[in-house]
């Protein structure tokens, strides 16, 4: 018998009690900003003290060899290497203040792709369905796009993997109903095409319809689809497949050829430059969440191939790959991409994401290069309801961690949902169908305008 | 009794522990009494697998057919009636292969012909340029065999799956490939009704009923001449894309 305190549980705390156990009031419902996000995945890790966090009063070991360049926004300065992007700061947020502990490039990718953090820094953190969706998934699950045709969540052009597949890139355990529209081709390739949305040959779309009336014929006789929701649902699959196959708009909306030649030139005749084309497309025609892949691989051993991981192993120095390849790529696909965006008038409802999984290290190593850096690293958006000219956080003098303002992986994901119209703490079930939410942080609300 | 339960689990569709292999305390059998008398059953005929098989095809419960009435419709683990899955990859593609008379091809696994003769995974998951075999593979479901258990196999269905039966590589080629059994079936100049048999009974083992029989011997007859291997890919194509052909039933 416990004797706490005469009136303890039956007074002030029962109400409490109560209360905790009524159900919450339906959320409010958020209204988007965004109404598509492109995700561009600098797979890798770019330097933020090389690129968007300069520290030109730091000591020679720390700083970058790179002088700064100003920019339209009074308040940053970027490398002197990204001239065009310098003309479109003063529509850009930059948060300088990103920071986790995953070391390992798959354990800090699944990071940075879910916005969940990893069980283990494991570099061998296997791709199981007990980890967390992709973000784009997420958003096919709870609030997908509404053109029927078209694919909520598109990714391409490459499977990221280090080692084994990074985690973190489609539905896992929300089902495969949610993963992306995969793409594994290349889209500067003279004949990319979505091999799903390609007739066989000798096929025609009339005949397809035909031949699914006969199937219909078929399954009319056994009545099987009575029996089982899993049949059903197979069936339902069948209809929207041929509904895009035989849809223009999805159609088109992959069809790069119909872009002007001059437009293909701007963004560059690179696999990632008419990727960001491509997303833009795909935005346009109403994909919500576009995902596009720097690299396959991590990189950092030769000039054009590969992301941004240049620690100098081998001889294969740092600078001349950043100067020669990941710079010179980055200037001119991302202001093209903000300036196709904006011209379109699309700007302030597409949200344009440019991040890695970490950032590098501050001092420079050995090998006039650097490794990897989670404590602090810096990440771009544009448009989507982000302010314009902005820059969030601080670091360190020597951009080595967060001084003002920290920002967690968490975060930035609540943010995104936040600006997509998506409640950041809306539950999904897990493999063991407990409930979690879909960030475990706080929407950055500074930076939304 | 894990390996009880694994085979429970390949015979009725659900393991009496699910997922399967997924054995904890907080994760009961549904039927623990019937756990452990296969466990002990199949240990004391010297784990003879099958014993244990025939023991459970020959039982009231395996026997059960799929149908649904107002008393079984939403039962999905008391063994009410018996449960609708769709086949595994493996199984659906070489069903697939055997309807249309032709061997499997995999990539690093050069005379294989059998997707359930397949020894591993690297044709499905390691190599860089698969064969549309491999593919279909990986695409049903059949698992990187990462982990231990075989809840790792999913047997979803996806739109990406309907996508590869209706406009995708591995059923157009085995439709259109030469020597395969439409053309067995016209070399040996049989009637159309025979033909429509002969499809029937080797795709979903049963004959057509009055109403397909009508629709699709017109369908047969409405392409004369060098178009009625078209029609018969037509009907095949039907065939293997019915439930009846893709779910155990």
């Amino acid at each position: 018998m416990i004797k706490a305190g005469g009136m303890g549980l039956l007074g002030l705390t029962m109400p409490r009690i109560l209360q905790g156990a009524e159900k919450r009031l339906p959320a409010i419902p958020i209204a988007p900003k965004a109404k598509s996000v492109i995700f561009l995945f600098q797979w890798g890790g770019p330097s933020q003290i090389d690129i968007l966090d300069m520290k030109p009063d730091a000591p020679k070991e720390y700083r970058s060899p790179h002088k700064q360049i100003r920019t339209s926004n009074p308040d940053i300065e970027i490398c002197e290497h990204l001239p065009r992007l310098s003309k479109w700061m003063d529509r850009c947020t930059v948060i300088r203040t990103l920071h986790h502990t995953m070391k390992n490039h798959n354990s800090a990718g699944y990071y940075a792709l879910t916005g969940q953090r990893p069980p283990s820094d494991d570099q061998r953190l296997r791709d199981l369905p007990d980890l967390y969706p992709a973000y784009g998934s997420v958003v096919d699950r709870l609030a997908p796009g509404t053109v029927a045709e078209l694919p909520t969540f598109v990714s391409y052009p490459h499977v990221v993997a280090d080692g084994s597949r990074t985690p973190g890139q489609h539905a896992s355990f929300l089902g495969k109903k949610h993963d992306p529209l995969f793409i594994p081709r290349d889209p500067n390739s003279k004949d990319f095409r979505l091999p799903e949305l390609s007739l066989p040959h000798g096929l025609d779309i009339d005949r397809l319809h035909h031949r699914r009336g006969l199937q219909k014929l078929i399954d009319r006789q056994s009545r099987l689809m009575d029996r089982s929701a899993e049949a059903r649902g197979m069936d339902q699959y069948y209809d929207r497949a041929l509904r895009m196959l035989n849809s223009e708009r999805a159609r088109n909306a992959f069809d790069l050829s119909k872009e002007p030649e001059w437009l293909r030139d701007r963004y560059g005749r690179t696999t990632y430059g008419q990727g960001c084309l491509l997303a833009r497309r795909l935005a346009e025609s109403g994909v919500k969440f576009t995902t596009v892949y720097f690299a396959s691989s991590i990189g950092g051993r030769r000039i054009n191939d590969g992301g941004w991981d240049t620690h100098g192993f081998d001889n294969t120095r740092m600078y001349p790959i950043v100067e020669g390849y990941h710079l010179p790529i980055t200037d001119q696909t991302l202001p093209t991409l903000l300036e196709d965006l904006d011209q379109r008038g699309m700007l302030d409802e597409t949200l344009v994401v440019w991040m890695g999984e970490f950032g590098r290290t501050p001092k420079i190593n050995k090998n006039v290069s650097r490794d990897h850096w989670p404590q602090c690293y810096s990440v771009l958006l544009a448009g989507g309801g982000v302010k314009k000219g902005f820059v969030y956080g601080k670091s360190d003098k020597t951009a080595s961690a967060p001084e003002e303002n920290p920002v967690t992986p968490e975060d930035l994901t609540a943010t995104i949902y936040q600006l997509l119209g998506i409640d950041p703490e809306t539950m999904i079930h897990d493999l063991q169908d407990r409930p979690v939410p879909i960030s475990s942080g706080r929407p950055v609300w500074d930076v939304i305008s | 009794m894990v390996q009880a339960n694994r085979i429970w689990y390949n015979l009725m569709g659900r393991g009496l522990v699910n997922p399967v292999d997924d054995f904890r305390p907080t994760n009961p059998a549904s039927h623990p009494g019937l756990l452990e008398a296969l466990a002990k059953d199949f240990a004391d005929h010297s784990y003879d697998l099958r014993h244990l098989i025939l023991r459970i095809t020959t039982s009231r419960t395996y026997q059960l057919s799929t149908e649904a009435d107002s008393t079984n419709n939403e039962d999905s683990e008391n063994y009410a009636r018996a449960s609708m899955t769709r086949l595994p990859a493996e199984v659906l593609l070489d069903a697939a292969h055997s309807a249309l008379g032709q061997p499997g091809k995999f990539k690093q696994y050069k005379n294989i012909k059998r997707a359930l003769a397949l020894p591993g995974i690297k044709g499905a998951f390691l190599e860089n340029n698969p064969h549309h075999d491999d593919r279909f593979l990986h695409l049903f479901g059949k698992p990187p065999r990462l982990l231990n258990s075989d809840a790792e196999r999913l047997n979803e269905i996806s739109l990406a799956q309907a996508f590869e039966m209706t406009s995708g590589e591995t059923l157009s080629t085995l439709l259109k490939a030469k020597g395969n059994r439409l053309d067995q079936l016209l070399s040996d100049k049989l009637s159309a009704e025979e033909i429509l048999a002969e499809l029937y009974w080797t795709a979903i083992n049963r004959p057509p009923t009055t109403e397909e029989q009508e629709v699709l011997l017109q369908h047969i007859a409405d392409r004369p001449g060098k178009e009625r291997r078209g029609a018969l890919e037509d009907i095949s194509w039907a065939l293997l894309n019915s439930k009846e052909f893709l779910f155990r039933h």
